[in-house]
């Protein structure tokens, strides 16, 4: 996923033509995201916004020459609306809607040998305030800046770039991998694309306690970006861990651990830890 | 969403898996006699209870009824005990450990599975562990079940039901959207069967079907939480004194984590999910009365929905439902200046900025 090829990419909506869906595709076109089909299977409209509605991807996809999927919903078998994408040159897909973990294994094996990032599910996709917006992220006033931000699920990302906006801190890119027992592009996918943006120069990433492995997540940094990170933990706070996933999670986390081969440390890699969100312009020097 | 253990122990029952004999009181009184001795556990969504003394076994009836009056109501691990499962102890030879978990990192489904079952578990060295994953192309196959049965070292009519175990748990994985299935102990009995004497059981957050929960029995939970499970409300019931309302689980941690900073205490909690409709939203207001925290913290990030709707409904369910305990709202989002005025203009205590309607809700509380 490299922030270049994003920039003019060919957009494709997958949604049904409700009020809520429009108001997204409108901030897209609005925007001026290069949207060039709706896929809405049950609907009989042709056109919208001089845009056309198709009813299959599969059509869609012999139609035109599509980069990005944004999916808000869907009707059917998902699964299936990804094998149709085999052998496309589809780069991006972004789920912006719940798909069980169990489907998503499928899906992610589906396109395991092409070069398509999957976003989410429950992805609200990924924005340059001033380059491109491909996904679901509300126009907010953001200021257009260095930091890129990587969070999990879409609230929690709408309210980190409202804070960091309000903070007066400027972004350079958003990237939001969704949230679910099992997701497409994970937060290490995110953050490699944000070493590689070359308007990004730091970095903050911002999920919550049970979404991260801390102790990978720093070997990682330490390993693959060379940029300044702050990461910031939400959820400490709560009493039991109601989410934690048994022991199995432990034990997975530990066999993980084992089995994965030694990264070698940066040495300039810089890694902070904010408590609250209204920590990070402080970490960031702003 | 985590499964309460008797809610867990319905569904294994359904896909053939060997449970204790038992039942889920609310109180005392309601627990009939039945083979002794018996396990008393507190039903709450966190682990260590045995530490915590969640758990109790009882030899007669007076000791069952005095276990349940001790443990019903307790704050465990900062979460209030209304139930308690009543079980039968059975007699086990061996304890094991199976699950079978969605794993992110390789984005398969896992099998885990070790010779020690019990609290060890976790400090198994990674050669006592065996991890089988599934080709999600492939699917289960009965090889899985063969190599967790060569590691436990069983074999003969214990490996077979190994297998059935093994097919029955990826079953309510396909079917019941299960994203973790935990046994521990999984139990070789006196008699040879194989029991699931705990069982942890997750499903899907994001596509919660509304058979399962018929499937688990939610029916009997009744009240605030059969109606939550029904509309996909993640429901916690934490023992502090502000209620708070927020769409997603992130948005949620992070208004508890800021109410914590302040001093504050989150009592219960719902997430009514990143799109809730309406009715949601109504009927999380319904139930934060009937729950009757000392203030309700409604934080919305709406995105895409407009807070001007959004403010209608919770300005009509405030007045519908007879609202007689403060409530602080923030919803932000599309118009969320039009929104936060006109709840001002309405005389209920509004803020744009997280802080400061963190700390009017906190302020309540200390009223």
């Amino acid at each position: 996923m490299h922030s270049e090829s994003i920039w003019n990419s060919r957009v494709v909506i997958m949604c049904s033509m409700i009020e809520s869906n429009l108001l997204i595709v409108d901030e897209l076109i609005d925007f001026g995201t290069n949207v060039i089909a709706l896929i809405s299977p049950g609907s009989c409209q042709e056109c919208y916004r001089n845009v056309p509605v198709q009813r299959t991807l599969a059509t869609s996809l012999r139609k035109n020459d599509i980069d990005v999927l944004l999916i808000l919903d869907f009707e059917g078998d998902i699964v299936k609306i990804f094998h149709d994408t085999v052998g496309s040159q589809l780069s991006i897909a972004i789920i912006a809607c719940p798909v069980s973990a169990f489907e998503m294994t499928r899906i992610l094996d589906i396109i395991a040998e092409s070069n398509l990032v999957v976003l989410g599910p429950e992805s609200c996709g990924i924005m340059a305030p001033s380059r491109f917006m491909l996904g679901t992220i509300p126009g907010l006033a953001l200021r257009d800046g260095e930091i890129g931000l990587v969070c999990t699920s879409g609230s929690l990302t709408y309210e980190s770039m409202a804070t960091m906006t309000e903070d007066g801190l400027g972004l350079s890119m958003i990237i939001c991998v969704g949230t679910g027992a099992i997701i497409g592009t994970s937060i290490c996918g995110a953050l490699s694309c944000l070493e590689e943006d070359e308007e990004t120069k730091k970095v903050v990433l911002i999920a919550e306690y049970n979404e991260i492995d801390t102790e990978f997540m720093v070997e990682f940094i330490h390993s693959h970006v060379s940029k300044p990170v702050v990461i910031c933990r939400v959820g400490g706070s709560l009493p039991p861990l109601p989410d934690k996933m048994g022991h199995s999670s432990v034990i997975l986390r530990k066999y993980h651990s084992a089995t994965r081969s030694i990264i070698r440390l940066r040495e300039n890699s810089c890694i902070s830890f904010a408590n609250s969100l209204s920590e990070i312009a402080v970490l960031l020097g702003s | 969403m985590k499964l309460f253990e008797w809610e867990a122990k319905n569904l294994l029952s359904r896909y053939g898996i060997l449970v204790p004999e038992g039942y889920v009181v609310q109180s005392p009184a309601d627990i009939h006699a039945m083979p002794w001795p018996v396990v008393i556990k507190a039903q709450i969504l966190s682990g260590s209870r045995g530490v915590a003394g969640g758990i109790m076994i009882a030899d007669t009836i007076d000791e069952a009824r005095h276990a349940a009056s001790n443990i019903i109501g307790m704050n465990l691990n900062g979460l209030r005990v209304r139930r308690v499962l009543v079980e039968r102890k059975l007699d086990t030879n061996r304890n094991l450990f199976l699950a079978a978990i969605a794993d992110n990192y390789t984005k398969k489904v896992i099998f885990l599975a070790s010779p020690n079952g019990g609290s060890r578990v976790e400090t198994d060295s990674i050669g006592e562990l065996v991890a089988v994953p599934i080709a999600p192309s492939v699917g289960y196959e009965s090889e899985v079940a063969t190599q967790i049965s060569s590691h436990l070292g069983v074999s003969g009519y214990d490996s077979a039901s190994i297998a059935e175990v093994c097919q029955a748990m990826y079953a309510m994985i396909e079917n019941e959207k299960c994203i973790l299935i935990e046994f521990n102990p999984l139990s070789i009995l006196s008699d040879n069967r194989l029991a699931a004497i705990d069982a942890k059981v997750a499903i899907d957050n994001t596509c919660l079907p509304s058979d399962v929960i018929d499937h688990c029995g939610s029916v009997y939970l009744g009240g605030i939480e059969a109606t939550t499970r029904r509309l996909g409300i993640e429901y916690i019931d934490y023992c502090g004194e502000i209620g708070v309302i927020s769409n997603g689980h992130g948005l949620l941690s992070l208004t508890c984590d800021i109410i914590h900073a302040l001093g504050g205490s989150v009592g219960p909690v719902f997430n009514v999910g990143e799109h809730f409709s309406e009715r949601v939203l109504r009927e999380s207001l319904i139930l934060m009365n009937r729950l009757h925290p000392r203030v309700t913290f409604l934080n919305v990030f709406s995105g895409f929905r407009d807070c001007v709707e959004i403010s209608e409904d919770v300005y009509h369910g405030i007045l519908e439902f007879h609202y007689d305990f403060p409530i602080v709202c923030r919803i932000k989002g599309l118009n969320e200046q039009t929104s936060h005025e006109m709840f001002a203009e309405r005389g209920i205590d509004s803020s744009l900025n997280l802080h400061e309607a963190a700390s009017m809700a906190f302020r309540y509380s200390r009223d």
